[in-house]
């Protein structure tokens, strides 16, 4: 019984002193839609994923979710209320926990005992993370770490999925697994939002795609339409921006410094 | 500091507070004697302050230096209501406690806000200035102390008997474990367990941090409450030095010497330093000093406190047998 | 009181919350921990400079000059004992050790000298009249002091090779190794210099405040306000924000009833804590000098 949520960003700006990371970024997901966002490193991908999964408040503009103006909820009520659910592009599992663990907190936040139990015992099953589920999160591998991460994703029932470069780390075939689930989700109904390096994963699962360079938009459509836009190759491969990490630098990837009220 | 080493360990099972409990209750059958007795309620009132003060640094990392200040909410509250107001033993403790339970939400609030180091110092200037209010005279009777407060009664019983006061110290210091590891268990337990592991992915699996957070402070703060409140009344007069900033700091080392975030340990770490403090010869000072070495040496050699013996012991073990041991003595690094 | 004879007396309390403020700076520009130990080792300072007294040392230069010293030597201790070998398990553990040190000073020095204040003769004697206001030679000697100290360490950090060690030191230790700085010796500095300066106020507030007894805690947190009033990554504003402290203290004394400024203060310290944890001279990124 769930409404599959639209996902829209409305003029998205984010500032850091004098650095504008992400610049007027607009978009709009359809329900059960997959969409890319792609671009080169420092582009501000990471930043846009923040802000629309409520870790980070936008300097101007408005995330709307569903129907709902989100951009002032903490992430908490994004979670229970919007259904809205993220990764990571560096794997964050709860450290001191099995498999199970990881995925019973997700379920719980918006099940009650009985169906997170379930819930926590399909999406094991669906992913083919049964046998290790006692295991300690962190002693598996990296990609199957990443699958607990897809797990603890589903385990929410969302309506709009944030994945920030999931296939990162992942062999051929593993990135092939991800498409398939990706496929699956998209079946079941839900919004993915996609940052991918790997453009094959993106023409593999995407029906439109948002480029952003520097901050801006400077290309949208399907994922054909974008690679052969002049723009988004000059983007990649031109050199003459000083295309260094700075913009990397000044970006807190890592969002633990943050307050929390 | 490794996160693990201030998490709480909260046990499925439930046979080391069963232990505790036979430990506790059977001590009465060891003819203890009046003075035993009243060691004996000293070391549970320390114990039940110094589990309430191990939720808040084990269970979200908040490292407070004012668990006496809520020893005296729970020690004055009581005792004013029940000398100045007449109110029954249960009543007062309710009201102290849920006094407790506000400020300490209050407290919890401003914890969001403040780490480690500065935590620590802001929470010790709030047990200060509590203990700085009372020291003020009047109602409450300043430095003089506050008396004299009835004896608790509990449904007609009263509360004379030695025996019978360290039973009512004893039982509640159980039931305070029995509560603390219900909760570790639970989902709320299981949700500051995420959120010390990674509080940026606890967030974005819907966790919410603000209440976590809060919500065990100001249940810290209200067992500091109950073991302040229950003690009160059972020394039919208290004094602001029962709570000075001294106790507060005395607490931290309980919690630490336990192993910063295992119940358990901070029971066997308020056992330890209450003994110490009324066995060594000096009126404390010489116990006293002597903890603060054996503090520092803790957190130079065995930072997981007593409960890291198990640990340095297989470690150890592991040398003789002349294998390699994974990982330092600590499992900590810079 | 007159308001000036207020503001004579709360200068005087401030410029010893300025040494121990000094302190918590120091270590903390260093080694990013917080001393818990910072006002005990005050205490530590006065009876100490007492014991000398009582031996038969009237020369108060020369009493003020050993006290110094031991404070030094100790503050080298401190670093060697108490805080390198814990640091290396965290801040955290670190900060617990000089939680453990708190103990050690404040109830060690009752094994030693006694738990009760004792009397500790004035220093200096006498003081000058200006018209309706007196200032006491203890206080002027105590300003002085104060602003020789300030002013001394301004200048080894801006002009001396040892003070810009101890600035690239600070800021960072890895890079400061790989130019050549000895850090550790930089590290004893800063806890040398914390210790003696605490000391040295010991010796100075003594005959004010009696010598020994349990003040250490509190006189850590009024230092500790002082130093996060000006900023406590700022020398100029640790020693700004512990006078002001001083004088706001001394003048609120004289207005609240049985003059118990101190449950103010400590909410004081958490509300600053909470709205400007950078302290009114620490608004920008500020070095050591």
């Amino acid at each position: 019984m769930r409404t599959p949520g639209t996902a829209e960003a409305r003029g998205v700006t984010q500032r850091f002193g004098g650095l504008t990371a992400v610049s007027d970024v607009s978009f709009s997901v359809g329900a059960g839609e997959i969409h890319g966002i792609i671009g080169p490193n420092g582009a501000g991908k990471t930043t846009l994923l923040n802000i629309l999964s409520g870790l980070q408040r936008p300097t101007q503009g408005s995330v709307v979710i569903g129907g709902d103006d989100v951009t002032r909820w903490p992430s908490h009520k994004l979670v229970a209320k919007a259904r809205l659910v993220r990764t990571f592009q560096t794997v964050r599992l709860f450290s001191s926990m099995s498999v199970h663990e990881n995925l019973m907190i997700a379920a719980r936040i918006v099940a009650g005992p009985a169906e997170a139990r379930t819930r926590v015992d399909g999406a094991l099953d669906r992913l083919a993370l049964t046998a290790l589920a006692a295991e300690p999160a962190t002693a598996l591998s990296y990609g199957l770490q990443r699958r607990v991460e897809l797990a603890r994703v589903m385990v929410a029932d969302p309506a709009v999925v944030l994945l920030d470069e999931p296939a990162a780390g992942l062999n051929p075939q593993e990135r092939r697994e991800l498409a398939d689930t990706l496929h699956a989700m998209r079946d079941s109904g839900v919004t993915v939002v996609l940052v991918e390096h790997h453009m094959d994963l993106v023409h593999a699962v995407c029906q439109h795609c948002t480029v952003l360079d520097f901050g801006k938009v400077i290309s949208r459509g399907t994922p054909d339409e974008v690679t052969r836009d002049p723009a988004v190759l000059e983007a990649y491969l031109g050199g003459k921006h000083h295309r260094a990490s700075e913009v990397d630098a000044v970006i807190p990837e890592d969002l633990e410094g943050m307050s929390t009220a | 500091m490794p996160d693990k080493a201030f998490a709480v360990r909260a046990g499925r099972h439930l046979a080391p507070t069963l232990i505790a409990a036979v430990i506790l209750i059977g001590f009465v059958f060891t003819d203890p004697g009046p003075s035993g007795l009243a060691l004996g309620v000293n070391i549970a009132v320390a114990a039940i302050a110094s589990v309430g003060l191990t939720l808040a640094i084990g269970g979200a990392g908040q490292f407070s230096l004012g668990q006496a200040g809520f020893m005296a909410i729970g020690g004055y509250g009581t005792a004013y209501l029940m000398l100045a107001h007449e109110v029954q033993f249960l009543w007062a403790l309710l009201a102290a406690v849920l006094l407790a339970l506000v400020i300490g939400a209050l407290v919890g609030y401003i914890a969001l806000r403040l780490h480690g180091n500065y935590l620590a110092m802001a929470t010790l200037a709030v047990s200060s200035g509590i203990y700085a209010l009372l020291v003020l005279p009047g109602e409450l009777g300043g430095a003089n102390g506050y008396a004299p407060i009835p004896f608790p009664e509990i449904f007609g019983h009263k509360f004379i008997d030695p025996v019978d006061q360290y039973l009512l110290v004893a039982v509640t210091l159980i039931l305070v474990l029995l509560v603390s590891n219900w909760l570790l268990a639970s989902r709320g337990g299981k949700e500051l367990a995420a959120i010390r592991d990674d509080e940026v992915a606890a967030r974005a699996v819907g966790v919410n941090i603000t209440a976590r957070k809060v919500q065990i402070f100001a249940l810290s703060a209200v067992i500091g409450a109950v073991a302040g409140g229950v003690n009160g009344p059972l020394q039919t007069a208290i004094d602001p030095s029962l709570y000075s900033p001294a106790v507060s700091i005395q607490m931290f080392v309980m919690v630490i010497l336990g192993g910063l975030g295992n119940i358990y340990g901070a029971v066997l770490g308020a056992a330890l330093v209450t003994w110490l403090i009324a066995a060594v010869p000096g009126n404390g000072s010489w116990a006293l000093t002597i903890l603060g070495m054996v503090v520092i040496a803790f957190m130079a050699l065995l930072p997981d406190g007593l409960s890291g013996l198990p640990k340095l012991a297989r470690s150890l073990l592991g040398r003789l047998r002349g294998r390699t041991t994974e990982g330092s003595i600590t499992g900590g690094s810079k | 009181m007159h308001i000036l004879d207020l503001l004579v007396s709360g200068l005087t309390l401030g410029s010893i919350y300025a040494l121990v403020a000094l302190g918590f700076h120091l270590v903390f520009k260093m080694t990013g921990i917080i001393d818990f130990a910072q006002g005990d080792k005050v205490v530590i300072g006065g009876l100490l400079g007492l014991t000398l007294v009582q031996q038969g040392l009237s020369t108060v230069m020369v009493v003020l000059l050993l006290v110094v010293v031991a404070g030094l030597l100790l503050g080298i201790a401190y670093d060697a004992i108490v805080i390198l070998p814990t640091q290396r398990n965290g801040a955290l553990a670190a900060m617990a050790a000089t939680v453990g040190m708190t103990l050690v000073l404040a109830h060690g020095h009752h094994l030693v000298w006694g738990p009760d204040p004792k009397p500790f003769p004035p220093v200096f004697e006498g003081g000058i009249e200006l018209g309706p206001l007196r200032v006491s030679y203890q206080s002027m000697v105590i300003w002085a002091v104060v602003v020789a100290v300030g002013v001394g360490l301004a200048l080894l950090m801006g002009r001396s090779r040892t003070g810009r060690g101890m600035v690239a030191a600070a800021t960072d230790p890895l890079a400061a190794t790989a130019v050549g700085i000895n850090v550790s010796r930089m590290r004893a500095l800063s806890f040398a210099l914390a210790f003696g300066l605490a000391a040295l106020a010991g010796v100075l507030v003594a005959p004010i405040t009696l010598a020994g007894g349990s003040i250490g805690t509190a006189l850590t947190i009024k230092g500790f306000t002082g130093a996060v009033l000006g900023g406590l990554n700022s020398t100029k504003g640790v020693v700004l924000g512990a006078l002001l402290l001083g004088v706001v203290e001394s003048q609120l004394a004289a207005v609240l009833p049985n003059g118990n400024v101190d449950p103010v203060v400590f909410i004081a310290l958490v509300i600053i804590l909470l709205l400007m944890p950078n302290g009114l001279f620490g608004l920008r990124r500020q070095r050591l000098a």
